[in-house]
């Protein structure tokens, strides 16, 4: 079996992340959670994931900010960001915050497990 | 005269003639300033006094033997010609009663004519008639002063009906002959300084014939000292009181001119130069002929007196072709104008304009009946007096008058000005509008004033409604709270408003972009660029700006910047739409956590029930089937609310599209992968499948497709097929769905893609707004949405999109 990909989600509805978590898992990537932008940079310090999961609408720092950051950081730029949100009219922020690509909430599970399969190197 | 009669009385009647006459006091008779002359019953004159003599033009006694009728023609009042028999005195030798008469007698010697009123009285001694006594009251300057004033009077009168110079002095001639002359001629200065014959009247149309002949055939010598040209160099008068055939012989050369001369029996010819405004404009020639009458040196002045007016018709007369010219550029004029052959005086009557003359010293003012009009006066009953004028002028406006016209004087100069009339006060206002000339005596002094008035009520009250037009308009642009600008084509600000001051600083007569960019920042800097661009290309642009007040003040304005709103001049108006703005902010943020909090929960359901169906698995198999239809159910109150806040996205205009470029044929290949599984009771089959890279909104245009596609499933009967086709040209994308479903009647196909419509569906579900979404999300990307549609045989939706989006 090969080396299991990690996930990170960023995502501040914790049931939302918790459920999410358990879905990823079963399917067999490693995921791992934080609740906002300052949670993550404290993760990252121990982990660099295979793949971003971000909600947009986070406490402090938004989903966009963080992506646009991310696509600054020489360690994480070419790491794949799939951005989702309640709000759907953000797909295009998204996109343009550099976001490889946008899941509306309520998401369907089965395209998004193959987007996330598409985007792991 | 009573004393005379009683003297005379008391002579027998047997006394010889002599006897009778030295017996009267020739010194009292000669003394008396009436003319007496006696008859005695033969109705021969024996006696005449001094008076009498000149009243009749002579010094010596008529001879006794041959009727006084020889010497004269006598005409009555009425100009019938008197025989000896029709006479006064002939009648009282025949009734013996006193006789009146007013007679006009023409001295066929000297063509001198004298008028007076004749009284004759029988000289009756012991009942027995001894001769006749004439008493002779010269009427001759009265009558010439009276048939001269009412010449003058009929003059005006006549003239200014028409205002063609060449018209008008036809006219003259024509009131000329024959009481004043019976010949007239005018020659007019033709631009080659020559003289043109512009006039020539005679009672008789075949002399006239025969004059101009004679003018064409011998016209006159410009270089000559005498005749037209003479007077028109020295501008001096040519007087020749009689003109006998010695002096025709003697003169003219040619024998045949000599000829028609003779024909035309000229007897008396006075030439007169027209001057006015000390420029010559030609002359003017009087001449008597067959009348044998002659002029004398008193008729002389009375003959100026015409040639001075003549004078002013001409000069006038060219003023007035001026003015024409002025009001034939308003169009309405011109057109009736064309319409009218006495197309001066309907230029006059229509323009409701007049001419008056005033002489200053005399302070006499003349003004055609059209001025007595135009200033409430009913025709002819102006007294002709500055005073009455200024009598009929607005209170208020007469101190104006009075200076524009004493300034004209002392300068010399032309003046044109504007007054009221006193009937109006209290009324509509009326508006009269005067322009002159003053004219100058040969010395420089200024004699007379002469113009044009005109009714321009009409005007004022339009140049009235403009500023009003223009109050209001000022009182408008200061009052609203928009912020405006008027600048020049080239930016430069000209004006700005009360709202405008009290948002920005801007100085007049500078740039206005230069002097808002400091408001704006870089984006709206662009933006307000780009506006001014387009308005310079359009004509009119619109754009949206935020201004920068303070760090933590920000304000939005609407744009609307209108090119040559005015001529030359742009209006630029700043619509302060900051509240609207926060409002609208308001509403988008309301609207972004209604998504939120609407799905978010949906969300969560969805994934317990993903969670829950890999559990089911292992327990009872009725919870998986269930498990899966509540996720169908959320799937659809899902869709229930995309749909929803698509349509108030929409209706905001604020669905934003992501443009990627995408394969046409994978990215349709996978969609319709995914739609089968959607609809699982139907076949989707894809009948053609163009590949080309487009510019779109994949998420969007699936929606439209998955739309489309489900539609027809919705519609048609399970197991039948729908059928996918694109096809690509060069300039559109294009898809079609059609379905084997129940169809539409015609009648739904126009309201289709209309907001909350639902077609014929009955017990369909949905909210039907599908297809509006569906049809904005087209129309976004610049595309357009079409349906072909028959009642049973399915329908066919397509939807073509630009190659090349601008988007």
């Amino acid at each position: 079996m090969t080396q299991q990909k990690s996930i990170l989600i960023i995502e501040d509805d914790e049931t939302y992340a918790e459920l999410l978590e358990l879905l990823l898992e079963e399917k067999g990537f490693e995921v791992d959670i934080a609740h906002n932008g300052q949670e993550m940079c404290q993760k990252l310090r121990h982990n660099t994931p295979n793949l971003f999961v971000i909600d947009y609408n986070l406490p402090g720092t938004s989903g966009t900010t963080i992506t646009k950051r991310i696509r600054q950081n020489v360690i994480l730029k070419n790491l794949p960001v799939i951005m989702v949100s309640a709000n759907h009219d953000i797909r295009k922020k998204a996109m343009e915050s550099g976001s490889d690509y946008f899941f509306a909430k309520p998401i369907s599970f089965q395209p998004f497990v193959s987007k996330i399969t598409e985007l792991l190197p | 005269m009573e004393n005379v009669l009683i003297k005379q009385n008391s002579y027998s009647q047997t006394t010889s003639d002599s006897n009778l006459t030295r017996n009267f006091s020739e010194v009292i008779l000669s003394s008396l300033p009436h003319g007496i002359t006696i008859l005695n019953t033969k109705g021969q004159i024996i006696f005449a006094n001094k008076a009498a003599k000149k009243i009749l033009y002579t010094t010596r006694l008529p001879q006794k033997s041959k009727p006084i009728v020889n010497n004269y023609e006598i005409y009555d009042e009425k100009g019938t010609k008197l025989l000896q028999k029709d006479l006064p005195s002939q009648k009282v030798l025949l009734t013996k009663k006193p006789q009146e008469r007013v007679l006009r007698f023409w001295h066929k010697e000297y063509g001198i004519e004298t008028w007076s009123q004749v009284t004759s009285q029988p000289l009756i001694e012991n009942g027995v008639m001894i001769g006749v006594i004439n008493v002779f009251h010269d009427l001759t300057t009265l009558k010439k002063t009276e048939s001269r004033i009412a010449f003058l009077n009929s003059l005006s009168e006549k003239l200014t009906s028409s205002l063609h110079y060449e018209i008008r002095l036809k006219k003259l001639a024509e009131q000329i002959v024959p009481l004043i002359a019976d010949w007239c001629a005018i020659d007019m200065i033709n631009s080659e300084g020559k003289l043109d014959r512009v006039v020539i009247s005679h009672k008789d149309k075949q002399k006239i014939k025969l004059a101009q002949k004679m003018h064409k055939q011998f016209p006159p010598d410009p270089l000559s000292m005498t005749g037209t040209y003479g007077v028109l160099h020295s501008g001096k008068v040519e007087f020749h009181p009689k003109i006998t055939e010695q002096m025709i012989n003697k003169n003219v050369p040619d024998l045949k001119m000599k000829k028609m001369l003779k024909k035309l029996q000229l007897s008396s010819v006075v030439i007169l130069p027209l001057i006015s405004r000390n420029k010559k404009l030609g002359v003017i020639t009087f001449a008597h002929s067959e009348s044998r009458r002659q002029y004398q040196q008193d008729d002389i002045s009375f003959l100026k007196n015409i040639a001075t007016k003549a004078a002013l018709l001409c000069d006038n007369g060219k003023m007035y072709t001026t003015v024409v010219k002025t009001l034939k550029d308003q169009k309405k004029i011109e057109t009736r104008l064309r319409e009218n052959k006495d197309t001066l005086n309907l230029a006059l009557s229509a323009s409701r304009m007049g001419v008056w003359d005033w002489e200053k010293e005399s302070d006499t003012l003349i003004w055609t009946e059209q001025l007595e009009i135009i200033h409430g006066l009913s025709p002819k009953t102006f007294k002709g007096t500055f005073s009455h004028f200024l009598s009929l002028i607005h209170p208020e406006d007469i101190k104006r008058v009075k200076k524009e016209l004493a300034l004209a004087i002392r300068e010399r100069k032309n003046f044109e000005m504007e007054y009221r009339l006193r009937s109006a006060v209290n009324q509509h206002e009326r508006w009269i509008y005067s322009t002159g000339e003053v004219l100058l005596n040969a010395k420089g002094k200024p004699v007379r004033l002469t113009g044009i008035g005109m009714d321009i009520t009409e005007r004022k009250n339009y140049e009235n409604e403009i500023l009003n037009r223009e109050k209001k308009f000022r009182s408008i642009y200061n009052s609203v709270t928009e912020a405006m600008f008027i600048t020049d084509t080239d930016g430069i600000v000209r004006d700005i408003n009360a709202g405008a001051e009290k948002i920005f600083s801007i100085k007049i007569g500078e740039p206005l972009i230069t002097q808002i960019q400091s408001f704006l920042d870089d984006e709206s800097n662009n933006t307000f660029t780009a506006c001014l661009e387009e308005l310079n290309s359009k004509g009119v642009s619109q754009c949206e700006l935020t201004l920068s007040q303070s760090v933590d003040k920000k304000l939005y304005f609407d744009v609307l910047c209108k090119k040559n709103f005015i001529p030359d001049k742009n209006l630029i108006v700043l619509r302060d739409i900051t509240d609207l703005t926060h409002e609208a902010k308001r509403r988008e943020h309301f609207l972004s956590i209604a998504s939120h909090e609407l799905r978010s929960p949906l969300a969560n359901i969805k994934i317990y029930l993903e969670l829950l169906k890999k559990f089911s698995k292992t327990g009872n198999p009725k919870a998986f089937e269930y498990i899966t239809k509540a996720e169908q159910k959320v799937d659809m109150v899902t869709k229930l609310i995309n749909d929803l806040l698509d349509v108030t996205r929409i209706r905001e205009g604020k669905l934003d599209l992501y443009f990627e470029f995408t394969e046409t044929k994978s990215y349709i290949q996978n969609l319709i992968k995914d739609l089968q599984l959607v609809v699982p009771q139907h076949t989707i089959i894809i009948e053609k499948l163009a590949n080309e890279t487009v510019m779109i909104d994949r998420i969007r245009i699936a929606q439209v497709i998955t739309n489309l596609v489900t539609n027809a499933a919705k519609y048609s009967e399970p197991g039948t097929t729908i059928h996918i086709s694109s096809t690509i040209n060069k300039k559109y994308f294009q898809v079609s769905i059609r379905d084997r479903g129940i169809g539409l009647s015609e009648k739904y196909l126009p309201n289709l893609f209309v907001l909350y419509n639902q077609g014929t569906s009955t017990n369909k579900s949905g909210l039907g707004l599908g297809l509006y979404i569906s049809k904005q999300i087209i129309n976004q990307h610049g595309g357009k949405m079409t349906v072909k549609s028959t009642i049973e045989n399915g329908s066919t939706f397509t939807f073509s999109l630009p190659r090349e989006t601008t988007l």
